[in-house]
C-alpha cells in the first residue's frame, strides 16, 4: 500500500465518519449533537422518532453507497473497460423491469419482496447480456459487453415504458421507486439486504488478485495461471449481488458505481489492492453526502439520494476527466 | 472482417478478389435491405386496426378517392410509416456518423447525451413550463444542441473516451433532471412525459415530416467529408455537429427511440455508391 493510498484511505474515514454524523443531525429539523445520543438511546426522548429515521436512512445509503461503487470497481476491472457502471450493462435496466413486472402483473407491493424482485431482474439482465455478448466471434470482449449491455438496457427500458403506459397505477408507484431514494425505508428492509450484500462484499474483495492478473490481459492472465472464464463468472456473481440488492433498497442509483471508482483510481493508483476497499468506503461518503445535501437545498421539500448523486457527482466526474487524471484500465 | 488468405495467386489477384467480394457483399446488403424496407412499408400502410387491399393503396396514392380508406392511408398511415423511415434514416446515419468521426464503437447519440438532452428540455417544457406541441419540439432541438456542444466544449478536441466518459456523465446529470421531474409532475403530464419518453409515431402531421427532412438534407454529403477528410480539426467538426442536429430533431415529433443506430452498422466508406473516390480498402482486406 502506497502512501498516497494510506493518506486518502484516512481522508475517507474521516470524510465518512463526518458525513455519518451529518446525515445524523442536518434535515429540516436540526438535531443538536447533544440531544442526539439521548433521543437515540431513549425511546421516550421527542426527537427519538427522527433520530431512528435518520439512523436507518444513513445506514442504508452508506451501505448502497459501498455496494454500488465495489460493484462498479468490479466491473470495471473485469471488462477492462472504464465506462463499464452497473447502470451500463443492464443491471439496473434488468432490476427495473423485474420490478414494474412484478407490480403490475403480480400486484406486489411488498418492501420485503421488491428486493428479492429487483435482485432476481439484475441477475437475469446480467446473465443475458453476457450470455448475448459471448455468442459473437471474439466471445465476450469488454466493448461487445458494453455494446451488448446498452442494447439489453434499451429494450429492457422499453419494455418498462410499454408496462407503465398501459398501467397508470403501476406508473404511480414506479416513478417514486425509479429515483433512487434512501427515505422511508426501515431498518427491516435493510436486514433483507445486509447478509446478500456482506457476500458480495466478501466475494468482491477476494477478487483483488483476479482482478490484477485479469489487468493484463486474457492471455497474461492464463499465463499466470488464471482460468479467466471462471474468474469472470465469479466477479460477477459478486456484481449481481452488490449491485443487484442496493438497486432492490433503495432504486436505481446511477453514477456511484462510475464517479467513485475513477476517482479513486486517480488519486491512488490502479492496483486493486487498494482500489477495491477505498471505493467501499469512497461510495459511502458520496451516498451520505448526497443524501444530506438533498435534505436542505430545498427546504420543505427533498430531493433523492439518486438525483443528488448525479448533480453532485456529474460535474466531479467532469473536472476529473478534463484534467486527464482517469487511468486507462 | 473476411480473412483473405491467397497462398498461390499472385498479389493483384488476391487483391483484385478481396475487392470484388467487399463490392459483392456490399451489394447484398443493400438489395437485401432495401426489400426489407420496401415489404415492412407495405406491410405498415396497410396492415393494422383498419386494413387497406394493396390496389386499393397503389390507387389512392395515385390521387384515386376511396371514402374512408384515403384519409386514413393519407393522414394516418402514410405519414407514420414515412416518419418512422425518416427517423430510422436519421438516427441510423446520426450513429454512423459519431462512430466513424469518434473513432469509438461506443459512440451514440443516447450515450454521450443527446439523447438524454433533448429528453430533459422536452420534460422541462411538459411540467414546468406546460407547454406541448411544437414548442417541446423545439425546446427539444435545442436540448440536444445545448448538450452536444456543451460535450465537444468540454472534451477540448480530445474525441476518443474521453468525449465519451463526459458524455455519460452529462448524461447521468441530465438523467437525473429527468427523474426529478418526473416525481414532481401530476398524473395526467405523468402519462404525457412518459408517452414522450417512450418515442411514439402516433398523431404525426406532414408538417413534421418536413421539418424533419430539412434538418438532415446535409447529412451524407457531410458524411463522406468527414470520412475522408483529415484526423482532426474543422472538418470533423461539422459532420459531428449535423449528426446531432438530426439526432435532436427526429427526437421531436415523436420522442427519443432507443436502438435502431445501434442496430445499424457504420457504412463502410466503399460502401455508397456515388463515392468511386472513397478510400481504398484497408491492407487487412
Amino acid at each position: 500500500v502506497t502512501g498516497r493510498a494510506s493518506r486518502l484511505a484516512i481522508v475517507l474515514l474521516v470524510l465518512a465518519v463526518v458525513a455519518s454524523v451529518c446525515s445524523l443531525l442536518i434535515g429540516s429539523r436540526w438535531l443538536a449533537p447533544a440531544s442526539l445520543w439521548s433521543a437515540l438511546t431513549d425511546g421516550s426522548d421527542p426527537s427519538a422518532g427522527i433520530a431512528q429515521a435518520r439512523l436507518d436512512r444513513t445506514l442504508l445509503a452508506a451501505a448502497v453507497g459501498a455496494a454500488l461503487a465495489l460493484a462498479g470497481a468490479l466491473l470495471q476491472g473485469v471488462t477492462r473497460n472504464p465506462l463499464a457502471d452497473p447502470g451500463i450493462l443492464g443491471i439496473n435496466a434488468g432490476a427495473s423491469f423485474a420490478m414494474v413486472v412484478a407490480m403490475a402483473g403480480f400486484g406486489i407491493s411488498d418492501l420485503g419482496a421488491y428486493v428479492a424482485v429487483a435482485f432476481l431482474g439484475a441477475g437475469l439482465a446480467l446473465i443475458l447480456v453476457h450470455a448475448v455478448a459471448a455468442a459473437g466471434r471474439d466471445g465476450a470482449t469488454p466493448t461487445t459487453l458494453a455494446i451488448c449491455g446498452a442494447a439489453v438496457t434499451a429494450v429492457l427500458a422499453s419494455a418498462t415504458s410499454a408496462v407503465l403506459l398501459l398501467d397508470r397505477q403501476t406508473m404511480e408507484s414506479f416513478r417514486f421507486w425509479q429515483v433512487g431514494t434512501v427515505s422511508g425505508r426501515d431498518l427491516s428492509v435493510l436486514t433483507i439486504g445486509a447478509p446478500f450484500l456482506a457476500v458480495g462484499i466478501v466475494l468482491g474483495l477476494l477478487c483483488i488478485r483476479l482482478l490484477d492478473a485479469a489487468a493484463l490481459g486474457d492471455d497474461l492472465a492464463r499465463g499466470l495461471g488464471r482460468r479467466v472464464g471462471r474468474d469472470r463468472a465469479v466477479v460477477a456473481v459478486a456484481v449481481v449481488l452488490l449491485a443487484g440488492t442496493a438497486t432492490a433498497l433503495a432504486g436505481p442509483i446511477a453514477f456511484v458505481g462510475l464517479l467513485v471508482p475513477h476517482a479513486v483510481r486517480a488519486l491512488a493508483g490502479p492496483g486493486h489492492r487498494t482500489v477495491l476497499p477505498l471505493c467501499l468506503l469512497g461510495g459511502a461518503v458520496l451516498t451520505l453526502l448526497a443524501d444530506t445535501v438533498g435534505r436542505v437545498l430545498l427546504p420543505p421539500a427533498e430531493i433523492q439520494v439518486g438525483v443528488m448523486v448525479a448533480l453532485i457527482g456529474g460535474p466531479a466526474f467532469v473536472m476529473l476527466v478534463r484534467r486527464g487524471r482517469t487511468v486507462a484500465l | 472482417m473476411s480473412t483473405v488468405t491467397p497462398t498461390l495467386d499472385p498479389p493483384i489477384v488476391a487483391v483484385r478478389s478481396a475487392r470484388r467480394r467487399v463490392a459483392r457483399r456490399t451489394a447484398y446488403a443493400i438489395t437485401g435491405l432495401t426489400v426489407v424496407w420496401i415489404a415492412v412499408f407495405l406491410v405498415r400502410i396497410t396492415q393494422g386496426d383498419y386494413l387497406i387491399s394493396l390496389p386499393d393503396a397503389v390507387r389512392i396514392i395515385r390521387g384515386a378517392e376511396i371514402p374512408g380508406a384515403s384519409y386514413i392511408l393519407m393522414e394516418s398511415k402514410l405519414p407514420r410509416a414515412v416518419l418512422g423511415t425518416g427517423v430510422g434514416v436519421a438516427l441510423g446515419l446520426a450513429g454512423a456518423i459519431f462512430q466513424t468521426t469518434l473513432r469509438n464503437e461506443l459512440a451514440s447519440p443516447d450515450i454521450v447525451g443527446v439523447t438524454l438532452g433533448a429528453s430533459s428540455a422536452a420534460v422541462f417544457g411538459i411540467v414546468v413550463l406546460g407547454q406541448s406541441g411544437s414548442v417541446i419540439s423545439a425546446l427539444a432541438v435545442a436540448g440536444a444542441l445545448g448538450v452536444a456542444l456543451t460535450v465537444r466544449a468540454l472534451a477540448d478536441g480530445h474525441n476518443g473516451y474521453r468525449l465519451v466518459l463526459l458524455g455519460i456523465g452529462i448524461s447521468a446529470v441530465m438523467s437525473a433532471v429527468i427523474q426529478y421531474l418526473f416525481t414532481r409532475v401530476d398524473e395526467f403530464n405523468a402519462t404525457k412525459v412518459l408517452q414522450w419518453l417512450g418515442g411514439s409515431l402516433s398523431n404525426v402531421e406532414w408538417r413534421a415530416i418536413g421539418s424533419l427532412l430539412r434538418a438532415r438534407r446535409a447529412g451524407p454529403g457531410r458524411h463522406r467529408l468527414a470520412v475522408e477528410g483529415p484526423a482532426g480539426g474543422r472538418t470533423r467538426r461539422r459532420p459531428a455537429c449535423r449528426s446531432r442536429r438530426g439526432a435532436g430533431v427526429c427526437r421531436c415529433p415523436d420522442g427519443p427511440r432507443g436502438h435502431p443506430r445501434r442496430d445499424s452498422p457504420p457504412p463502410s466508406p466503399g460502401r455508397s455508391p456515388s463515392s468511386p473516390s472513397s478510400p481504398a480498402p484497408s491492407p487487412g482486406r
